[in-house]
Formats: structure tokens, C-alpha cells, sequence
């Protein structure tokens, strides 16, 4: 559970971006967050992970870990069985799981608690001169001391997890490939696999789509819930079509101006209904524009 | 055309500012000739002495004399190869102090710049005098004049191309949990490294040219030669170095330039 308490965030120029957003996700939800331009969607999750402080208010995990900061979310026992999988002599009695506010904590603390938190973005951030592999392994950059990761000697296991990561987004073809070589959903793709590899349990999807043509649009978020379903990934996604979120989504929150405007679970609901309720985010009707279209 | 239209164009702006500009510009230029004593008709009436003076430099060549121009030549290349070295080596940590996007406390950055000017403001000459001081005469106090020189020259480019970076890179690399060296390897390294490597050839070509000068205060290479000739008035060996030398800078920049297109 990630729980948002009061959140301002000012920027030094004055900027207002957040305004006392109070807001609440279960582990394995796929929210996606609508809203115009400049409303505030992509400080809010950069705030999440603490690329971007926020100004005041705190933002809580539960249950991590304080000895190793690893984040145990809702479902403790899945996470057990799957550190025990990763490390044989693990020992639960040794947890002590906590509320944390990841507002409050700095350096290798802080960074622990990012590992968990994964992040793709509109314009990829991979590193185009290194290959897909590399790009992937440096989702273990946390995981390994800081000698092996300036050398690139990754362990075995490492690779092993990494090429998984690249097989479960289609692209191990691609393994020894430059990444500058490739299209922008394969990019977004390889992206997506750092995050894999990165053991993420919340994955940060800043407009994850944005440059990508309709099509491939499509199979990137058929990925994204793919890994949300089937690890269950809590995902926070900034969109801008309508479409994509009543599609892949299981709850949309609407910010307007750095305040949540608007918040449905959409399961059950009629989607006509919540494209006329979304005229509060957006300040206008929702239009043709709004959509990608169909598949 | 009809009024209507007329009446919608905007004024002319007036060039007030551009025409000032230039004859500012010119202003300068032909007070520093004045006060600097050039002049066109110096130039004119010694021109003969000029045309004498490159019959006797190149009219016959003094081939025979090639032989002994190699040695010092090449002493020349290989000082600016391991003082363009050194410089680079020294450069990109301060490079990365300099920039403000990697260590982000402002004064540090400003500091480092400071300092970095301070040592591109003394020409490579003057260094070399000064190393010849402290380590006496030879190539050693031409390196480290040369080291100097390509790290002034180098740190400040490439901490520009530091601060230039696309820093997307550097979020996803704190967003996966990286330290500061991790940002260092995978976000900004592979985004400055061929522009850096660049700049080292940049530097080694500009090298090659100081080089050529520092024996004249003994700091070693070339320079050594131009000096006793040129004192001795034999110009004939002082072309020959010249042609020689032009052959070598010609063969390193198309090496050198070669290199840099394949980087970037």
C-alpha cells in the first residue's frame, strides 16, 4: 500500500504542482492518472520515488523492511516465498516490517527503497550507446556492489534474470543489439525489462506511450498489464487518451491544478458515465481527440 | 496596392542598432591597427625582403639536411602525445566537479571554473619557461607545460558537454536505486565519452603546433632547431623544418580527424 498524506510540492519558482493530495493504492492496482499538461501528473510521481522532494507531507509504504529497506507491500507471505526463491538462506524471523516514509529517509536507505519502485518514461531513458543487455543488467545496479557495477561484471544469476526480463517483453532476440538501434516500442520494451530485472513492485510509467505510433501503443500496454496481472505490480501510470485507461486500468484518478479532482474504480462501472464525469479533469467535454482509437 | 492593406502593415523597425554594431565593430578594429602600428604600406615597400626571404627558406630545399630534422620531430609528436594524455586524464575529474548538473553544490562548481580559467590564461610558453625553471632544461618541463595546457583546454569542453547531457539518463539511473558513481557509468560516461575523446585529439592537434615552439625555452622538441637557425640566419634549414613539420601536422590531422568522425 502506497498512501499519499497531504502532499504540496512547490517549486523553487514558484511553481505550484502538488496540492494536498491524499490518495491511497493497494498492492496489484493499475491507476492511471489523467489530466492536462502541467496539472501535476508527472511531479506526483516523481515525488513517489523522490527524484523530485516534496515540500511538505509524507508519502508511506507499508510493511518494508527497516533492516534492508526492501519493500514487503500487502501480500507478505508472496514476497517471502519469492525472497526465499532468490536467496535460500533467507530467514523471515529476522524481518522487521514497518510504515516508512520514504519523504523522511536519504542515501543507501533511500535508494534501497527506489530499487523496488521501477520507472519507464515518454522518451525511454535507456542508455542508446550500451547494449540491450547492459541496459537490462543495469536494472541490478542496487543488488551489486558498486566495484562490480563500474567494471559491467555482472553475476551469473544476473544475466539469467535479465534475459528472462527480455524473453517476458518479446525482445531477446535483441540481446547483443545496440540500443540506439532500435524502434521506439522497442525501446519502451527493453525499458520495461530494466524494470523486470530491477525487481520492481510499483512501476512508475511516466506517459509511457506518448511517442509511440497507435500500434505499438497497444502492445506496450498489453505489457504493462501483462507484468501488472501476472507479478502484481502495482502500476501508476500518467496517460493522456481516455481510451488506454478505461482499456488497461482498474482505477483512474483525474488532477487538476495539484489537486485530485476525481478517483473511480472503474470494475463494474459504465464507461460512458466515467468519460462524462471526466470533464472535471479536463475543464471540457472529453472529444475524439482524447482516444487512440480502436486496435 | 489598396489602402485597407496599407493601413495593416506594421512600421518599418529602424536598424538604428545593427548599423551601430558595425561601425563599432569596424571602430575597433582600425583603432587597434592604428595604435598597434600596422600598416599596409610597411607591407608593401619590404615586400621584396619577404619574396628573398622565402627564395632562400625553400628555393632549393635543403634536402640533405631532412635527415636531422626527423629525430627532433618526433621527440616534438611524442611530447604533445603524452602531455595530451596526462591533461585528459586530469581533465575529466575536474570536468565532472566543474559541472553542475553532477555535483550540484554551486560553489564547488564555480570554484572549479575559476580555477580553470586561471590556468587557460597562461600560455603554453610562458608554462614551459616556468617548468624549465623548476625542472631544468628538457622535454620533461614541455610535457608538463603541454599537460597543463590540454587540461585547461579539455576540462572546460567537456564540462560543457557534462552540463549538456540528455538527463532523462541520469533519472532512470537514480530511479533503479544507482549511487553517484552508477549515474557517473551508465548515465553520463556513455553520453560524454566520444565527445571527450574528441576533445583529446582536438587537443593533441593544437599540441602539435605548441610543441613546435617550446625549445625555444628549452623545453625540448623542435623549437630547439628554429631557434639556432633563425639566430644563425640560415633559413634554408629553418624551411626545411617547416615543410617537414607541415607534412607531419597534415599526416596527424587527417589521422586524428579520421578518429573523431567515427566517434561522434
Amino acid at each position: 500500500m502506497i498512501k499519499f498524506v497531504n502532499v504540496n510540492k512547490t517549486y523553487p519558482n514558484g511553481t505550484v504542482a502538488l496540492v494536498d493530495v491524499n490518495l491511497e493504492i493497494q498492492e496489484g492496482e493499475f491507476v492511471a492518472i489523467l489530466g492536462l499538461s502541467g496539472a501535476g501528473k508527472s511531479t506526483m510521481l516523481r515525488t513517489l520515488n523522490q527524484i523530485i522532494d516534496v515540500t511538505s507531507g509524507n508519502i508511506i509504504f507499508n510493511n518494508v523492511d527497516v533492516n534492508t529497506y526492501e519493500m514487503y507491500g500487502d501480500n507478505i507471505e508472496k514476497e517471502i516465498a519469492r525472497q526465499k526463491e532468490l536467496n535460500p538462506e533467507f530467514d523471515e524471523t529476522k524481518l522487521n516490517l514497518k510504515e516508512i516514509d520514504i519523504t523522511k529517509i536519504k542515501g543507501k536507505k533511500l535508494r534501497k527503497m527506489r530499487s523496488n519502485i521501477g520507472m519507464i518514461f515518454q522518451n525511454f531513458n535507456i542508455i542508446k550507446r550500451m547494449s540491450v543487455i547492459q541496459n537490462v543488467l543495469s536494472g541490478r545496479i542496487s543488488y551489486n556492489p558498486t566495484w562490480r557495477t563500474i567494471f559491467g561484471f555482472f553475476p551469473k544469476k544476473d544475466k539469467e534474470i535479465a534475459l528472462q526480463a527480455l524473453d517476458r517483453v518479446d525482445i531477446i532476440e535483441k540481446t547483443y543489439h545496440r540500443a540506439s538501434d532500435l524502434s521506439g516500442g522497442q525501446m519502451q520494451r527493453v525499458a520495461i525489462a530494466r524494470s523486470l530485472a530491477q525487481n520492481a513492485k510499483i512501476l512508475l510509467a511516466d506517459e509511457p506511450v506518448a511517442s509511440l505510433d497507435p500500434i505499438t501503443t497497444f502492445e506496450v500496454m498489453r505489457f504493462l498489464k501483462k507484468i501488472s496481472v501476472e507479478d502484481g505490480i502495482t502500476m501508476i501510470a500518467n496517460l493522456h487518451h481516455v481510451d488506454l485507461a478505461l482499456e488497461y486500468a482498474t482505477r483512474i484518478v483525474g488532477v487538476k491544478e495539484g489537486k485530485i479532482v476525481y478517483d473511480i474504480q472503474i470494475k463494474g462501472k459504465n464507461k460512458k458515465d466515467i468519460i462524462k464525469d471526466l470533464e472535471i479533469v479536463y475543464g471540457r467535454p472529453i472529444s475524439h481527440d482524447d482516444f487512440v482509437g480502436e486496435e | 496596392m489598396n489602402q485597407a492593406l496599407l493601413s495593416k502593415i506594421p512600421p518599418k523597425p529602424r536598424r538604428i542598432k545593427f548599423y551601430s554594431t558595425i561601425i563599432l565593430v569596424f571602430g575597433i578594429i582600425i583603432s587597434s591597427a592604428m595604435f598597434s602600428g600596422f600598416s599596409v604600406i610597411d607591407i608593401i615597400s619590404n615586400l621584396r625582403f619577404a619574396f628573398r626571404l622565402i627564395d632562400s627558406m625553400f628555393f632549393p630545399p635543403a634536402w640533405d639536411y631532412a635527415d636531422n630534422v626527423i629525430k627532433p620531430l618526433l621527440q616534438t609528436v611524442q611530447m604533445a602525445i603524452v602531455g595530451s594524455f596526462f591533461g585528459a586524464v586530469i581533465a575529466f575529474p575536474v570536468a565532472l566537479i566543474a559541472a553542475g548538473n553532477f555535483i550540484k553544490i554551486k560553489w564547488l562548481n564555480q570554484i572549479t571554473r575559476i580555477f580553470l580559467n586561471f590556468f587557460r590564461t597562461i600560455p603554453a610558453l610562458v608554462l614551459a619557461s616556468l617548468f624549465v625553471s623548476i625542472f631544468g632544461l628538457g622535454s620533461f618541463a614541455g610535457i608538463l607545460a603541454l599537460t597543463i595546457f590540454s587540461f585547461g583546454l579539455i576540462s572546460k569542453m567537456t564540462y560543457e558537454s557534462i552540463e549538456a547531457i540528455d538527463y532523462g539518463q541520469v533519472e532512470a539511473i537514480i530511479s533503479l536505486g544507482g549511487n553517484r558513481f552508477n549515474i557517473f557509468r551508465y548515465a553520463i560516461l556513455p553520453q560524454v565519452l566520444p565527445q571527450f575523446i574528441s576533445y583529446t585529439l582536438y587537443a593533441f592537434e593544437v599540441n602539435i603546433r605548441a610543441a613546435a615552439v617550446l625549445g625555444y625555452v628549452g623545453a625540448g622538441g623542435i623549437g630547439q632547431y628554429y631557434e639556432i637557425f633563425l639566430s644563425l640566419r640560415r633559413f634554408e634549414f629553418v624551411g626545411i623544418i617547416v615543410m617537414i613539420s607541415f607534412g607531419a601536422v597534415l599526416l596527424i590531422d587527417f589521422i586524428s580527424s579520421s578518429i573523431r568522425r567515427r566517434l561522434v
